[in-house]
């Protein structure tokens, strides 16, 4: 049995809602990715969670096309790293074409749980029309 | 010219199968391991050191059992994926250094195409922020390949360039899996696995497993065989730095500098490299991260056949792990392995380096889409 993991239940709660929320070290104002416990940069345990816009950019991304395990037969589908507005690269899904992406191109967070209430980001084209 | 040396490679093997119904893992051990013992000139007698990681069994316990390796006085277990094995070359030496061993043993062997790979370990904590997505180990990969594309302008034929090299050499190497000559087309029209990477930018998966012996310099002048000269080590870990993962540099922009500066050597002192090639980018981000060649520059760099046995950077002269073997999915054994080759002369006569002097090994773990350990190991020659 997996124990308990309070900081990913916080995560997943905020989503729940439609927020995305990380914890901010109030120590030394230290964005974290992923959420910990304690702030990896200066070691504090003060951390505030605060909400971010869903706002990024594709960072870089790949059309996979050999799923394995439950990705299977669902080819091709797009994995990226989203750089969130406020900084951190996450690793998400992007719900568009493979050729209307590029490195650079604006997405915003659509979903963020998969229908078991799991941690699942989904992005997607930050402009209705794209 | 005189160096300094902390120890030597005195033996070497690699299992000459690439694909092993009929065995256990431990038993492919014992053979990578006997063979490697037997090459210095050695016996089980004589190990007193003893490197693995993720063999069957607690740590290295139940191996150093099943050796029947009864004197050990040093025992390392470190885990870095496919560059465990240059992580411990430069353990050994350290080891052999400070006199904790003489003769430490390096020992690798897994059967993925057969049913018996090693086990992964627990599960990290980045697990369910990851885990998810459907992420392939080629997909890491891609995303990484996608980011370098988009900094450097580097191309899919640049990234061809890599295994058409790789396949030149595999075609004089009879234990082979791939010996087929491939050209920069057949690699592009080769079907997309995880898009920009295509198949034949893509390493072999094989069974076998290969071994290393380590020995002091007292036991080095007691042994029959050339033995190759450990001038210098680095290695580190690179990670998705709280959410600022830097995709386009590998961890031997840290392991390299400071492999070179341990031997007192630079990147236009080395005859031979031997590069970890999981994929054709780990290549070409390695050479830019090593110095061989500006950063973002890596691409034209590989044109033109550089990295050819003939060409102005010999590499992965066995075919590497893009045609030649990356057993258990662990490349650092098998690089390391030929580097030694090289250095003794003993590589295919089609492919060995006229008085190849100084070799770079570089090996990778992990993913560069992530996480990683890097190791870099400067070797040389008798002459050297």
């Amino acid at each position: 049995m997996t124990p308990h993991d309070p900081v990913l239940a916080r995560l997943e709660e905020g989503l729940a809602e439609g927020r995305l929320e990380l914890p901010r070290c109030a120590g030394c104002g230290t964005l974290l990715w992923y959420p910990r416990a304690r702030c990896p940069h200066c070691m504090s345990d003060a951390l505030a969670w605060e909400a971010l816009s869903g706002s990024g950019t594709v960072h870089s991304y790949t059309v996979n096309h050999r799923g394995q395990g439950e990705y299977a037969g669902r080819e091709p589908f797009v994995i990226a790293y989203v750089e969130l507005a406020e900084g951190p690269r996450v690793l998400s899904h992007v719900d568009a074409e493979p050729d209307s992406l590029r490195v650079g191109t604006p997405v915003r967070l659509g979903r963020g749980l998969d229908r078991e209430g799991r941690l699942h980001l989904r992005f997607e084209h930050a402009e209705e029309n794209a | 010219m005189t160096r300094q040396v902390s120890a030597r490679i005195a033996g070497a093997f690699e299992h000459p199968l690439r694909r092993i119904p009929d065995r256990t893992v431990p038993q492919v051990l014992a053979e990578v391991a006997y063979g490697a013992l037997a090459d210095a000139g050695l016996g089980v007698a004589d190990v007193d050191g003893f490197f693995c990681s993720e063999v069957p069994g607690l740590g290295s316990i139940a191996m150093a059992d099943h050796l029947g390796l009864t004197d050990l006085s040093y025992v390392d277990v470190t885990e870095g994926g496919g560059a465990s094995y240059p992580m411990h070359v430069g353990h050994a030496a350290a080891a052999v250094a400070a006199g904790k061993c003489r003769v430490a043993l390096i020992a690798m062997a897994g059967l993925p195409l057969s049913g018996g790979g090693t086990t992964g370990g627990a599960r990290g904590p980045e697990h369910p922020y990851e885990a998810g997505y459907g992420v392939t180990v080629p997909a890491g990969y891609a995303l990484a390949a996608r980011r370098h594309m988009h900094e450097y302008g580097t191309t899919s034929e640049q990234l061809a360039e890599i295994k058409v090299a790789a396949a030149h050499h595999a075609q004089y190497n009879p234990n082979a899996l791939l010996r087929k000559p491939v050209t920069i087309e057949d690699v592009v029209n080769s079907p997309l696995i995880s898009d920009p990477l295509r198949r034949l930018d893509c390493c072999v998966t094989t069974d076998g497993g290969g071994a290393l012996v380590i020995v002091s310099e007292e036991v080095a002048r007691t042994l029959p065989r050339r033995t190759v000269k450990i001038l210098g080590h680095g290695e580190t870990v690179k990670h998705s730095a709280n959410g600022r993962i830097d995709l386009t540099r590998t961890g031997a922009a840290v392991s390299g500098p400071r492999a070179f500066a341990e031997a007192g050597l630079t990147p236009r002192d080395v005859d031979y490299v031997s590069i970890y090639d999981s994929f054709t980018i780990t290549v070409l981000m390695s050479l830019e991260d090593l110095g061989f060649c500006e950063k973002g520059k890596g691409g034209g760099f590989v044109t033109g056949g550089t990295l050819r046995a003939d060409g102005r950077l010999p590499f992965n002269t066995d075919g590497g792990g893009l045609c030649n073997n990356h057993p258990d999915s662990r490349g650092g054994m098998i690089r390391t392995i030929e580097a030694v080759r090289q250095l003794r002369g003993e590589a295919a006569p089609q492919v060995q380096v006229p008085d190849c002097r100084i070799a770079l090994v570089q090996g990778h773990g992990g993913s560069l889409g992530f996480r990683t350990a890097a190791a870099t190991l400067l070797l040389g020659s008798e002459e050297a």
